[in-house]
């Protein structure tokens, strides 16, 4: 039966002990990069124009890649991209791996709205030149390879499970169940929905689309004021402590990329394999001068 | 990042006995596993890389490879082709699906060859309900097939229909996106729906049970009932009309007009028919003129042959038909009544070496021996 309905999710032994983590990445490390990537993932699908199903796809390969193996093995970058390249296939709006490749290095060599490179001021924005994000020949194949090497180790990893059901329709259907479909809570719903896909609590891998889909429509219809039947979410087949722990999950996402933000404007650029080893490195030496 | 290295190759786990056929995804190898004890036969499907420009390099998995792979490790269905596994060596994918021995197309030029013999009636009976089953099976889980024809429609020795080939099949169950964008053209054209031909956009399920009818009709007619001429693309952004194919259908079942499908003005290319001479509606002579004579397979055919996508019979309503009821009792083994061996599909031992690149710039000669499974001229 073709799940319409469900994802695979990940176990507690996965989420309490990543390969990242048995690998030497620090937990917090990891958040941030994951936050990193799936930022990448969601500025570069909207430059590319890309719909969200795709964008939300790519994530979702993307987090669930991690759950699997460590970032120290699997560059960030090459997987962005791979994510990328690979949903582009599954959703039915092919991409080129040089279109991809031309945004995610103009968005990463210079300022834009997105918080994966935010601006220092507006003139800065205004002042970017393209010989800054131009992509040259050798770069572009180099990373060419990087990617389709990604994209076949995200099939391994995943075990070619890569069917993913989201939860924006199932939101749209749930408030015309309620009879209360309206343009402005759908968009905060999806807003909610969208931000879901970089909590540090790996929402998307943890809970059903249903239940996602209920907590999104919830919060939406509460902040636009459009009162729904008591304990409708019950129709829908969410509890409600699962309802609560999802609720405060979404709400949370701003908060942290917040922080988010901060913290890679401090470590930032660990796409790579160098960055990645001498990030860690400087923890290490930072760590024994603190001991001593 | 070191390049990914499989550690299950293709030919440390399958013997490949001959090679099968060769199509646009790539090609396909008959195989047996080396494991002790396992004595089934396999279909190995190897695709080859997606084309881009005019250097053929590498590109990742082609997007048929991406769709056939999401669907079909989801689904599980007698009438579908099951798949084994999937392989994935060094900038190649292989596919492993279970074997059939014949397919549609085979058994139909099997009885038109040397002279013409009608498939028995329990037989097209068994087949059709099977088909039936397994679009049916299909369509609940929202997925079209969208290239139903009779070399991808499998039967294994044991007389079970299995309905593969689902590189062009898509999800339908959130149409946000127009189904249409993408990949243009769908469905051999002797099998494509009229509302494709006109040029729908908000294609249906329906596309589906067209193909199905036009199986049902050539499975008796030993022959496909809509032979049309493909107008080739002339330039590669516009899909051209396929007038031809569009004569074809209109020679049988005469125009389609507004009474029989309201939605047709609708359609892009209503325009078109403007060019046809009004003709009648004669699929019941031609029914019987091919030397059919059960009625309610006549009702049946039509229902599915209807012009308007709305109207015609859903999978499940056709599986209903008092066509499988009623008359010769419905088996699940196509070739239970059958006196007569299909021959076994024609394996080659040529052109069996599964690590060449299997494109057709490597200089094998595609199709040259796929013989079974290649459309031979009719006369």
């Amino acid at each position: 039966m073709v799940s319409l309905l469900c994802n695979p999710l990940a176990t507690a032994e996965q989420l309490a002990s990543s390969p990242s983590l048995s690998d030497g990445v620090p937990a917090d490390l990891e958040t941030t990069l994951r936050w990193a990537g799936c930022t990448l993932i969601q500025s570069a699908g909207i430059l590319l124009q890309l719909p969200q199903k795709t964008i939300a796809t790519a994530s979702i390969l993307f987090q669930r890649f991690y759950l699997l193996s460590s970032l120290r093995a699997y560059p960030l970058l090459p997987t962005v991209h791979g994510a990328l390249y690979l949903s582009t296939k599954l959703t039915e709006h092919p991409t080129k791996p040089r279109d991809i490749i031309n945004v995610t290095t103009y968005l990463l060599s210079c300022p834009s709205p997105s918080p994966i490179s935010p601006p220092p001021s507006k003139a800065a924005v205004a002042a970017v030149t393209p010989e800054q994000y131009y992509v040259s020949e050798s770069t572009y194949y180099t990373a060419r390879t990087a990617l389709l090497a990604a994209e076949t180790q995200i099939l391994r990893a995943t075990g070619f499970q890569t069917a993913v059901s989201l939860p924006y329709t199932l939101a749209i259907n749930y408030l015309q169940a309620l009879d209360a479909l309206d343009g402005a809570v759908v968009r905060r719903a999806f807003g909610y929905l969208t931000d879901a896909l970089v909590s540090p609590g790996l929402l998307y891998l943890t809970h059903q689309p249903n239940s996602l889909a209920v907590a999104a429509v919830y919060l939406a219809a509460r902040e636009e004021g459009v009162k729904l039947p008591g304990g409708w979410w019950e129709v829908f087949d969410v509890e409600r402590e699962e309802l609560g722990f999802l609720v405060v999950g979404m709400k949370g996402v701003t908060e942290f990329v917040e922080k988010q933000v901060k913290v890679w404007r401090r470590e930032g650029g660990l796409w790579g394999v160098d960055e990645l080893e001498m990030a860690l490195e400087r923890r290490r030496v930072l760590e024994e001068a603190m001991e001593e | 990042m070191p390049p990914y290295r499989s550690k299950v190759r293709v030919l440390d786990r399958y013997q490949i006995i001959g090679f099968i056929s060769s199509g646009t995804y790539g090609r396909v190898y008959k195989a047996r596993s080396k494991l002790a004890g396992n004595t089934k036969e396999f279909a190995i499907k190897k695709f080859k890389p997606d084309k881009e420009g005019e250097i053929i390099q590498y590109t990742g998995i082609s997007q048929s490879a991406c769709r056939e792979m999401a669907l079909c490790s989801e689904l599980g269905h007698e009438n579908i082709i099951h798949l084994h596994e999937i392989i994935l060596e060094d900038k190649c994918i292989y596919m492993v699906f279970e074997y059939a021995e014949h397919d549609l197309l085979q058994i139909v030029h099997f009885h038109s060859h040397p002279e013409r013999r009608l498939i028995p009636e329990a037989t097209v009976k068994s087949i059709l309900w099977q088909l039936l089953n397994g679009v049916s099976y299909l369509h609940q889980n929202w997925v079209l097939h969208r290239d139903l024809k009779p070399a991808n429609i499998m039967v294994t020795a044991a007389g079970e229909v299995k309905i593969g080939d689902l590189g062009l099949a898509r999800l339908f169950w959130k149409p946000l996106q127009s189904l249409y964008t993408g990949d243009k053209v769908v469905v051999t054209i002797w099998y494509r729906a009229p509302e494709l031909l006109l040029g729908s956009k908000h294609y249906t399920a329906a596309i589906d049970l067209w193909a199905v009818g036009c199986i049902f009709a050539e499975l008796l007619a030993l022959r496909p009932i809509f032979k049309g001429e493909e107008a080739k693309m002339e330039k590669k952004s516009t899909v051209p009309f396929q007038r031809n194919q569009m004569q074809k259908i209109i020679e049988i079942l005469g125009m389609p007009t507004k009474e029989r499908w309201p939605g047709v003005v609708q359609q892009p290319e209503f325009g078109q028919l403007n060019g046809f001479k009004p003709s009648p509606n004669v699929l019941e002579g031609w029914y019987h003129q091919i030397g059919a004579t059960n009625a309610l397979g006549f009702q049946l055919l039509s229902g599915l042959l209807n012009y308007d996508p709305t109207q015609r019979l859903t999978a499940q309503a056709a599986l209903e038909h008092p066509y499988f009821t009623e008359g010769a009792k419905l088996t699940l083994n196509a070739f239970e009544s059958q006196s007569v061996e299909y021959p076994h599909r024609r394996v080659s031992q040529e052109d069996n070496d599964i690590s060449l690149p299997g494109t057709k710039r490597s200089g094998l000669p595609d199709d040259s021996l796929g013989g079974s499974r290649k459309r031979i001229k009719e006369g």
